[in-house]
Formats: C-alpha cells, sequence, structure tokens
C-alpha cells in the first residue's frame, strides 16, 4: 500500500540522486493531499512542536516539516509557541497539531486545546531504560504493523519511525485519554547513545476528535 | 454516567433537557468523553471510588443564561458546581467537591467588559484568563499591569475567589484585596450587584469597594452562596521603573532580624514587591531561583560532602559549624532580596534606606541589581521575571517532566499551605514542626525551608506532596495531610486555601465557640440555597440534607 511514509522515504533517495530538486515540490503542502490507495483522509498537520533542548524533537520536527508542518520552536518552556503561535491559531479554527517534548508541555498544551474543542488523538511516551536502549508505548489510530517494523529497524531512527506514523494517520480519530492503556510498547536500541536524552519524551498530536 | 445522587433519571433528562433548551445543545455535555474533562488532573483520589466526578456539564454564555441554569437546577434539584477556566490546579481543578454535579463551566462567559487606564481597573467575565487580559493590555497599548499568579493560564475571577496569590505590589498581589466590584447570581437565580455596582448607573463600581451597608463580597470567596458572573479588579499602574538589591546575612540567628526589618519595610511602603528569601548556606533556593533554574533546565551541582555534614549538625540545632564554614567560605547563610516598583530616581534612595537599616544586622553586606525601566522594549530573555513584570507564563510546566532537578516526576501536588506570623520565630517554630512530622511519617529528613511571602501581613508555609500513580501511596499521603492539619492547628496556624480532599478537615479546624463560624455559614446556606443545589460541600459547607449529623 502506497503511503505517504513511502513517498517521503522514495523522494528523500530520488532527490539525494539529483533527480529532483526540491523534496518540498513534492510535499509542498498536505492539505487536500491523499495518497493514491488511502481510503481514508489524511491526517492534514499544521504545526510540530519542538523542543530545541532534545535532537529527537528536532529530528521528529524536521521529517514533519517534510509534510508541510511549521514547525514552532522552544527550549522547555512553551508560553511563547502557545501565546504567540498556537492560541491565535485554535482560536481560528481547530488545527493539528503534533510535538515531540516533556510531559510538562503536552500536559499544559491538551488542556487549552480542550477550551477549543481540540483532544489528544495519539500520544507515545520514550523513555531510555539503559544505557542503549528505550522503550516505548504508544496509542492512537497509526498503523502498528509498519510502525513496529521501523522503529525497530536499523535504517531509520526511531523520532523517524514515529513522525511516519503520524504522517500516515487516517482522520478524525477518537480522543486517546492519559492512562489508557498503551496499544503497543517495545524497546529498541539507541543508534546513537551518546547523543540520546535521558529525559523521557512524549510525541503526542492534538486535533480535533472523532465524536462519538 | 454518574446521576446525581436522590435525582431520578426521568429528573435528569428533564434538566439536561431544559438546559439545552437554554444553552443549545452544543453546549450541554453528557457523552463520558465530554465530561470526563471535568476531573481534576491533580487527583489525589485518582483510580480510587472517591475520585470526584460530574455527571454532567453545561455551558452558558450570559449572564442571564447562568439565571436559567440555577432555577432549572432548584425545579429537579440537580447539584451544581460552577467553574471559571476549571485550571485550579491543586487545588481541585475543573471536578465538582461533590460528585454528581453538573458542572456549570464559565469558559465562555470570557468578555474584557471594561479596562479603564486613567482608573488602572477592569470588569471581566469569569472565563477570561491572565493570558486573556495581558493580550488585551498589550494590543492597545495601556500603561496597566495586571498581577499574574504562576501558571497564569487561571481566570482573574476564579484565583482571586479561591484567595490565589500573585508577585507585584501588596495590594495587588492579594488577588482577591484587588477586587472591587461583583456581580452574582444567587442560588435561586436572583442577580445582585455588590458595592457601587447596587446603585443603577453607578459610576463608580470598580473605584469603591464598599457601597452602603454591610460588605457581602466575602460570603462569596471559598464558598457555594452564589455564581459570579463579573468582577472588578484594580490594575497597577505601569511603573517608571524596578530596582532590586540583596541583603546578606550569616548567622542563623540573624533569621529574626531579618525578617523584623524587612516587614518593618513593607508595612510601611519602603520595598513594594514580594521579597525573595533564601539560604545559600542550608540550601535553599527562592521561588524566584527555581523558576529561573527550571527555565534553563539547570544541572544541580554535587554538594560538598563537608557541606552536607554541616547541614545535618544544623538540622540537630548546632549552626556555629555551618556559619565558620560560610565565613571561611564566603557563603552568606541568609539573603533576601528586596524589590521596587516606582520612579527610576526614587527606587535607588529607597534601597539605600534598606541598606542603612539592614546595616543593624552585624556582618551584613549587600549587593545590587540592576535598575529596569518600563516599557520593556521586550519580554525579559529570563522567564523567571514574567511574573514580577505582569507578564503571565506557563514556565511551571517544566516541573513534572524528569530533569535533573526533578528525577522522580509526578501527576501534580497537594499542598499544605499554613499561614503563619512573619516573624523568625514562627519561622524557625514550624520548621520544627515540619521536622518532626517528617519523622512521624516515615520520609527523609526534612531540611529548613523559609516560607512563601504572597501575603503582606504574614507568611505561608508549604508541604508539598506528590500525587502518584500508586493508590497506596497516594492514601499515605493524603494521610500525613490530615495530620499536618491537626498539628498545624494545635499551634495556632491554619490553612488558606485547601483542595477539596481535605476541605472539611481545614474548615472542622477553625473550631472557635463550637464551630460557630461553620454555623453561622450553614445558616447563610440554609437561607439562602434551601434546595442546597449550589456547589455543596465547597469549603465544608454543606446543604442542610447532606450535612453530617455528629
Amino acid at each position: 500500500m502506497t503511503s505517504r511514509r513511502r513517498f517521503l522515504h522514495a523522494s528523500v533517495a530520488v532527490a539525494a540522486a539529483g533527480a529532483i530538486g526540491s523534496i518540498g515540490t513534492v510535499f509542498s503542502s498536505p492539505r487536500g493531499t491523499k495518497s493514491a490507495a488511502s481510503a481514508g483522509r489524511l491526517l492534514q498537520l499544521h504545526a510540530v512542536v519542538v523542543d530545541q533542548r532534545f535532537d529527537e524533537s528536532v529530528e521528529f520536527g524536521r521529517e514533519l516539516a517534510l509534510l508541510g508542518a511549521q514547525i514552532y520552536s522552544m527550549r522547555g518552556d512553551v508560553t511563547d509557541v502557545w501565546y504567540s503561535q498556537l492560541y491565535p491559531l485554535w482560536k481560528a479554527g481547530g488545527v493539528a497539531v503534533a510535538g515531540l517534548t516533556g510531559s510538562g508541555v503536552l500536559f499544559c498544551l491538551e488542556r487549552l486545546a480542550w477550551d477549543h474543542n481540540l483532544r489528544v488523538v495519539y500520544r507515545g511516551s520514550h523513555q531510555r531504560v539503559t544505557p542503549d536502549r528505550i522503550q516505548h508505548a504508544m496509542l492512537g489510530r497509526v498503523d502498528w504493523n509498519t510502525l513496529s517494523h521501523d522503529i525497530a529497524s536499523s535504517d531509520t531512527t526511531w523520532p523517524a519511525a514515529v513522525a511516519a506514523s503520524i504522517a500516515d494517520m487516517e482522520v478524525p480519530c477518537p480522543a486517546v485519554q492519559t492512562g489508557q492503556m498503551l496499544r503497543l510498547a517495545c524497546s529498541t536500541a539507541l543508534r546513537d547513545p551518546g547523543r540520546a536524552t535521558d529525559s523521557p519524551l512524549f510525541s503526542w498530536v492534538i486535533a480535533p476528535p472523532a465524536r462519538a | 454516567m454518574y446521576l446525581p445522587p436522590g435525582v431520578s433519571p426521568t429528573d435528569f433528562a428533564a434538566a439536561v433537557s431544559h438546559f439545552e433548551t437554554v444553552v443549545g445543545k452544543e453546549w450541554v455535555f453528557t457523552k463520558d468523553e465530554d465530561v470526563d474533562l471535568y476531573k481534576d488532573s491533580f487527583s489525589p483520589f485518582l483510580g480510587e471510588p472517591e475520585e470526584r466526578v460530574a455527571s454532567a456539564a453545561v455551558a452558558p454564555d450570559s449572564v442571564e443564561q447562568v439565571q436559567q441554569i440555577v432555577r432549572i437546577a432548584n425545579q429537579y434539584k440537580i447539584p451544581l458546581y460552577a467553574i471559571s477556566t476549571g485550571r485550579n490546579l491543586g487545588y481541585g481543578g475543573s471536578a465538582p467537591v461533590y460528585s454528581g454535579c453538573v458542572v456549570v463551566d464559565l469558559k465562555r462567559m470570557n468578555r474584557i467588559l471594561e479596562v479603564s487606564e486613567d482608573h488602572a481597573s477592569v470588569l471581566v467575565e469569569p472565563g477570561v484568563s491572565y493570558f486573556d487580559l495581558y493580550r488585551h493590555i498589550k494590543e492597545r497599548k495601556l500603561k496597566v499591569w495586571v498581577d499574574v499568579p504562576d501558571p497564569g493560564w487561571g481566570s482573574l475571577v476564579g484565583n482571586a475567589l479561591d484567595h490565589g496569590g500573585g508577585y507585584t505590589r501588596p495590594y495587588f498581589r492579594n488577588h482577591f484585596d484587588a477586587h472591587c466590584g461583583m456581580e452574582v447570581v444567587l442560588p435561586n437565580g436572583e442577580l445582585i450587584r455588590t458595592g457601587m455596582g447596587a446603585l443603577p448607573g453607578s459610576k463608580t463600581w470598580q473605584q469603591y469597594k464598599f457601597g452602603v451597608g454591610p460588605w457581602v463580597d466575602g460570603i462569596f470567596a471559598q464558598s457555594n452562596f452564589g455564581i459570579v458572573t463579573k468582577m472588578g479588579f484594580w490594575l497597577m499602574p505601569e511603573p517608571e521603573a524596578y530596582f532590586s538589591g540583596s541583603v546578606f546575612a550569616q548567622k542563623h540567628e540573624d533569621l529574626h532580624q531579618l525578617i523584623r526589618l524587612l516587614t518593618i519595610l513593607e508595612d510601611s511602603g519602603v520595598t513594594n514587591r514580594m521579597p525573595d528569601t533564601s539560604s545559600p548556606l542550608l540550601g535553599i533556593i527562592s521561588i524566584a531561583e527555581q523558576a529561573r533554574m527550571l527555565a534553563v533546565e539547570a544541572k544541580q551541582e554535587p554538594e560538598d560532602p563537608e557541606l552536607e555534614k554541616l547541614r545535618d549538625k544544623a538540622a540537630a540545632g548546632d549552626y556555629s559549624a555551618l556559619e565558620a564554614y560560610g565565613q571561611r567560605k564566603g557563603i552568606p547563610y541568609w539573603s533576601v532580596t528586596i524589590k521596587f516598583y516606582g520612579p527610576a530616581k526614587v527606587v535607588p534612595m529607597q534601597w539605600e534606606y534598606c541598606k542603612e537599616k539592614f546595616s543593624a544586622i552585624p556582618g551584613a553586606t549587600f549587593k545590587e541589581g540592576e535598575l529596569v525601566r518600563f516599557p520593556l522594549e521586550a519580554d525579559p530573555t529570563d522567564q523567571a521575571r514574567f511574573p514580577e513584570f505582569g507578564i503571565p507564563s506557563l514556565n511551571n510546566f517544566s516541573i513534572g517532566a524528569e530533569s535533573s532537578t526533578n528525577p522522580q516526576p509526578s501527576h501534580g501536588h497537594m499542598w499544605f499551605t499554613c499561614i503563619i506570623p512573619r516573624t523568625g520565630a514562627a519561622i524557625i517554630e514550624v520548621n520544627q514542626m515540619f521536622a518532626a512530622a517528617a519523622r512521624e511519617f516515615g520520609l527523609p529528613e526534612l531540611r529548613f525551608q523559609l516560607p512563601a511571602w504572597y501575603w503582606q501581613r504574614s507568611a505561608i508555609c508549604i508541604f508539598g506532596f506528590p500525587v502518584t500513580t500508586d493508590i497506596k501511596t497516594n492514601k499515605k499521603n493524603r494521610g500525613h495531610i490530615f495530620r499536618l492539619i491537626e498539628l498545624a492547628a494545635a499551634k495556632g496556624w491554619g490553612e488558606y486555601r485547601t483542595p477539596p480532599a481535605y476541605q472539611d478537615a481545614v474548615v472542622g479546624a477553625y473550631s472557635f465557640n463550637n464551630h460557630s463560624l461553620l454555623r453561622f455559614h450553614e445558616s447563610i446556606k440554609d437561607a439562602i440555597d434551601p434546595n442546597g443545589i449550589l456547589s455543596p460541600g465547597r469549603y465544608g459547607i454543606w446543604p442542610k440534607h447532606l450535612r453530617k449529623t455528629t
């Protein structure tokens, strides 16, 4: 099945070979874009919140930016991102935002999003458990088979794998509450233990939820 | 769905249908996925049957709708629980005190009705957050500040009504003190305005608090006597400048003189911003320094093992070796940073005066801060300074994430916060009580701590417990808080604010003359809310049919 993820990987390879002038051309705007074989509507991600203190978050953001998501950067404190960027955006209408951040940022943005009828529709936790392994636990409407494969693969990093899965989410999807049993739990080897953070990180998507 | 106790499904459905007629179907929430949001994010009852839950929620957007909702609730005996933005974290959040209440969510009532730069005042609805008002002020370039709590995402009305506080000048940082005039929907649906607002066409509703006759505003704070639908506040005129200076004292005993002088200077108006206190030798950092460390993700440096041993000796009452260490290493025992808002020419002079006074402490040294002029050209790069410049922040949410300074994150916190006199003796005594309590609870040895100075005429001592995902730990911690309430009451110290889990116990400690104050509250409740529909149990005030007889 063709997916946005495979387009991304294929295009990166082709661009590297010099066949395409700009990846941005291929993915200039995801709005209204559907993958050829996808039956549902794909998540239209407006922005991704990146905590610049963490390489993993920067990489996660970069992957989603390739699909047209704007990067909103911060360093631990989400005040300015929320006040200057997310609040005006959400007030104008519910748009989907993703992030790979600390738990405090997710806690805060989740509650602020409720004011605009938005919910967390995907959440994951990624915690270093040994010097060279990281434990993942995730829940949301993603392709678990592909994610399980990619996250354990040595061909890609876990932030890139998670970003790609988010990019392929079909919407609308239901809200995922804090404390719900997480769907996928696994641990993977760290590719670059020296650069990996010790802080637990949380991947998330806030979007208009499916209503029961 | 959790039905209100004692209400039949038929009556509940009828009430819900009437609510929908009033506010529109889209603003009445009965599905679990929506009602679940009205839980306490920091619930100390996480996963337990005592966890407070709502039966439904209704979100009006006008006073008239609030009145109609209250009348419907009376008709069907539906208990209601009013919230403003529902972000009173650590004090119950958006969950009702009494499970089964229909939450009246006032978030849609978020209009800033009037801001007067000339009179430095504002009139707002309950859904207006500190961020909302700050944005309004900045967009219009008004020369007024709002005093903000930390974090700044809550409601001005909600925060003031729960006796919250901030960081700037005394009469603004006590948020209830800073209010002037209210509009309230009473439990029978009647609408009143307090103070000068009771005079039709009043021109001074936000300028003179009392009107004439009894001043009733206080009964609507930390109570369930009405739903506040408008509230006026005094704002701080933007100062010309800000200045700070630090005083360092070298001996443990200097605490008494430091606090005495600080109190006199603040009561005299010489210093006019919440002070910061710390003890570099004891390892106590100030609130401002905590915020700064979170903002920069500062790593805690390992302490000198000799210093740790000397701190242990000090904890046992032997301070002389620690004092000698401090002298040797140039580390002061105590640090007090005092702050001034005012004219640029005047504030450095106020600091000079303070230095003169603090020089009475042998060995006191001083360090000046910078003069900051307003308006600021850009927000300060040091995010820890936001609240002292009237800028709301979410920096607090760096807490809770695992970090070098917080290796064990939790699901929130619960505070035991008692009011003590502003004296060195009281600070020492409360520390002795906390240390003894920690030993009784089997907790690690508790180090000396300094109070917070939110209130001008008293101090707040805080003992925090994490909320965890472990039911046994949460139960144990709740038990500790109940014990602290008893211990503090025995010393004549009461709490100023508390989450619903402890409201009955805290109010129970205020037992003068056989709980005559509570009995007075109950008589008001019985008179104005005979059906007991409004926020049952809030701050220990139960309607007759739910009151425990002892």
